[in-house]
């Protein structure tokens, strides 16, 4: 055990024991402090050494996998809704911040949705400088179809007819990398987005070592 | 489905070996803080496997980071059997075949008598068995690590180099050795049976020929041998071959 993990566990002690005693004195209940869940679990984190994509695994199983997984009587399933604004920033950032380690030092990756409709979504990545780094963005004025049409055009790329049937659809031009994404919440939680990031991570090595095997020697 | 020219993003992606590496090289000071003075290359190995499999932004890299790990080849009937051991091997998901293997070996270990480079046994034990895909094989790519305890790494990269280009490097005369040491390795070279040295200089090539001019020790310990090292030992044409034959 490191002594990150040995302080988390004598403050987790503390903060127990601080719990008991409380109850102990007072005979009437008293409402937790809404910041002690929390808190255990930052302290639990620690002692575990998770860092931040563990966290975000940890936090998509238990607050939205498992509970979609068997879902109470007459409530909705929250992983099929459609993903809100936080959810897409959510996924925006854990995407940019998941991705940007696999370049170099001077670069950085910012997401931007291109367009939207009511089933898909177009997510552009750009490789930019780290000075040019910008904050997760959405343009609203754009529609999805019209937009990949114009891409397909410009690029000379044929594209599949039907999204729904081909999954992980990703389109490179230069610095830009345009994804489909279906606009189910499944698709937008910041697990998904470090699960993207590995992907393309794995694409681009295949890229990589393609590109130097065919460089004349 | 991915379509495109990806070379802008290729051009400025950084490979999972550059990103392992670059942890390892950020961990080793947290993985020597414990080891002792001039600890063995195991050791290293286990304490390094353990300080990063306890990273955060090391574990994001790999499956699973394994220690010894043992790849299987397959005979031509489909028989699997392990290559050996390998020091270290990333593993990026439950494939057992798609790994990257690290082979580690000490570099510039400091002694009683000096510094002692370890160089040859860095490509002879470690680089040359990726040459001959023991390990490996059809991955493309495959890493050594050489750990350098006296801290020199331009020195053992200047020997490693060497080692594997088969030369030696051009380097500073060596200093008298004391009377005592010179006493030491003839004590050494007194000690150990010796082949025939008239017979080793003969540069005959048939097996017959081999055996006959072997000492007692050179015929006992090549009848320890396998069939394959015998038939090694028959193709060594020259002395010095012969000689690191026997004593290796």
């Amino acid at each position: 055990m490191d002594s990150n993990s040995r302080s988390a566990a004598a403050e987790l002690a503390g903060l127990i024991d601080e719990a008991r005693e409380r109850v102990q004195q007072n005979l009437i209940m008293q409402p937790t402090d809404k910041r002690v869940p929390s808190r255990l679990d930052e302290l639990c984190y620690r002692y575990f050494g998770l860092g931040k994509e563990d966290i975000a695994l940890v936090e998509d199983g238990v607050n939205d996998i498992i509970p979609s997984v068997q879902p109470r009587k007459g409530v909705s399933i929250s992983l099929w809704r459609t993903p809100d604004q936080s959810d897409r920033e959510a996924y925006g950032h854990a995407l940019a911040e998941s991705l940007s380690p696999w370049f170099d030092d001077g670069a950085a990756v910012n997401v931007v949705l291109e367009a939207r409709n009511d089933d898909m979504a177009l997510v552009r990545l750009r490789l930019v400088d780290r000075k040019s780094q910008r904050a997760y963005q959405e343009r609203s004025d754009q529609a999805v179809g019209a937009t990949l049409r114009r891409l397909s055009q410009q690029l000379n790329v044929p594209l599949p007819g039907n999204f729904q049937l081909v999954p992980d659809f990703r389109l490179f031009d230069g610095d830009s990398l345009y994804m489909v994404k279906p606009l189910q919440r499944r698709f937008w939680l910041r697990s998904a987005a470090i699960a993207d990031a590995d992907a393309l991570a794995t694409e681009l090595h295949d890229a990589d070592r393609i590109g130097k095997v065919s460089e004349p020697s | 489905m991915t379509e495109g020219d990806a070379s802008a993003w290729t051009a400025r992606f950084r490979t999972l070996d550059e990103r392992f590496l670059e942890r390892v090289v950020a961990l080793w000071p947290r993985c020597t803080a414990v080891l002792p003075k001039n600890p063995v290359e195991d050791m290293i190995t286990e304490n390094l496997v353990a300080v990063v499999g306890k990273d955060a932004q090391a574990r994001r890299l790999f499956h699973h980071l394994e220690y010894h790990y043992e790849p299987f080849g397959h005979t031509p009937r489909g028989l699997a059997f392990s290559k050996g051991k390998t020091d270290m091997a990333v593993l990026l998901d439950q494939e057992r075949d798609r790994y990257l293997v690290y082979e580690c070996k000490r570099l510039n270990v400091p002694g009683k008598d000096g510094i002692r480079s370890y160089a040859t046994e860095y490509v002879r034990c470690g680089v040359r068995r990726f040459v001959t895909e023991k390990y490996a094989a059809d991955l493309p790519i495959g890493c050594m690590l050489g750990y350098v305890l006296d801290g020199n790494t331009s020195t053992a990269r200047v020997k490693v180099l060497c080692g594997a280009r088969g030369t030696k490097e051009q380097r500073r005369p060596r200093r008298q050795a004391s009377p005592r040491t010179i006493h030491r390795i003839r004590a050494k070279v007194l000690k150990r049976p010796h082949t025939n040295p008239a017979a080793n200089r003969s540069n005959s090539d048939t097996h017959s020929s081999h055996s006959s001019s072997l000492s007692d020790f050179g015929r006992r310990k090549l009848a320890e041998c396998r069939q394959g090292d015998r038939m090694a030992w028959a193709g060594a044409r020259s002395v010095a071959e012969r000689q690191r034959f026997l004593w290796r």
